[in-house]
């Protein structure tokens, strides 16, 4: 009884975890923007200094 | 003016992305884009490319969810109560276990970027933390007297801090140089949003030694400021010096022959000589003001000239 649902929690997991990936995967930034997002943080960091 | 100082300047090694220039220090969390090993704050030498630690982070987040699936699978494994259910628990474990490694392979790209992201804007502070004293390390090597070095530095802070003082160093610094064709020079990363004289010098030095430097931005800059230009005491100098290195394309005749056409008069006469044939050799463009003020200038000034009859492909 156990090991089944071991397997269940397991396979639960899996799905759940793979599924979090993929949606994951869409919403991921590009490096684009990553250079964009480090830019815009610095510029804010420099307009805190100022 | 101060005497310009002869330097030798190391290549700026360009990244495909300007975040990748960035590095951070595994033991303190310390952003910075110069230094090699070494890390500024704690001494250690723990600096690591952002690519790294990304790859790092990475692989410590995929291990635990493989040590958690693990972990169910053998909790499975030693309270199943037959063989028949180990061998059964056994191998559907490791074919889901598969799976999840399989579809974590395929998503690694992009998880690495959602890491990297998610990095940024929870260290924001530290990242901009770290730049600031990466600047103010070069202000210190300017302290001590090292000018190029300090532009060295600024140059890779100036790569991500885009702000018109860095860019102003930046050109003070490079104003102070001597300039040569085989330097690793910039133009466009340090074009201001507003009239300088400094930047107009440099463009002027530029269109003497790197016009190939000399693009639509710096032709828009020089066209907005042009009366400011002029109003300097080499202005004209620095309008006839971009007005030569718009010859250098076709594109660009087409796109500034106003330009052109108000400074013909005063170049060089290799420069001319290159307008003379372009314009000669596209009389399917229409270049027709502009083919005229040649014509006029050529006809007052060169029409005797050896150089001017005889025809080869001009280059450069
Ligand atoms: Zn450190």
């Amino acid at each position: 009884m156990v090991t089944y649902v071991c397997l269940g929690l397991l396979f639960l997991f899996v799905v759940i975890k793979s599924a979090n990936y993929y949606s994951r995967r869409k919403r991921a930034p590009s490096p684009e923007q990553l250079d964009i997002l480090v830019r815009s943080i610095l510029k804010s960091g420099q307009r805190e200094r100022e | 003016m101060n005497k310009k100082l002869p330097v030798n300047l190391s290549p700026f090694i360009k990244t495909r992305y300007a975040y990748k220039k960035l590095k951070i220090c595994r033991s303190c969390n310390h952003f910075t884009v110069l230094g090699d090993k070494q890390c500024m704050i704690c001494g250690k030498k723990a600096l690591i490319s952002i690519d790294r630690k990304a790859a790092s982070m990475l692989r410590r987040s995929m291990w635990k969810a493989r040590l958690i699936a693990m972990l169910i699978l053998l909790i499975g494994l030693v309270l199943s109560q037959s063989p028949m259910l180990l061998g059964l628990c056994a191998a559907g474990g490791i074919v889901l276990i598969a799976v999840l490694w399989i579809v974590q392979r395929k998503s690694a790209p992009a998880e690495q970027l959602m890491l990297l992201e998610k990095l940024f804007h929870k260290e924001a502070n530290k990242l901009a933390a770290g730049l600031t004293a990466d600047r103010d390390a070069a202000i210190a090597v300017f302290q001590s007297g090292n000018k190029p070095l300090t532009y060295e530095m600024l140059r890779e802070v100036g790569a991500l801090v885009q702000t018109d003082q860095l860019r102003l160093e930046q050109i003070l610094l490079l104003q102070s140089f001597v300039l040569r064709k085989d330097m690793d020079l910039m133009l466009k990363p340090l074009l201001l949003d507003h009239f300088n004289p400094d930047l107009a010098d440099y463009i002027g030095e530029l269109s003497k030694i790197r016009r190939d430097l000399i693009k639509e931005d710096a032709f828009r800059y020089v066209l907005m400021y042009e009366g400011q230009i002029l109003q300097m005491e080499h202005g004209e100098s620095i309008l006839i010096g971009v007005a030569g290195a718009a010859i250098r394309m076709k594109r660009y005749i087409t796109l500034y022959p106003y330009l052109i056409i108000r400074y013909a008069h005063k170049l060089p006469k290799e420069r001319f000589l290159r307008l003379y044939r372009m314009v000669q050799s596209s009389p399917h463009r229409n270049w027709e003001q502009l083919a005229d003020e040649v014509e006029r200038i050529y006809n007052e000034k060169y029409k005797w000239d050896e150089d001017f009859q005889t025809s080869h492909n001009p280059n450069n």
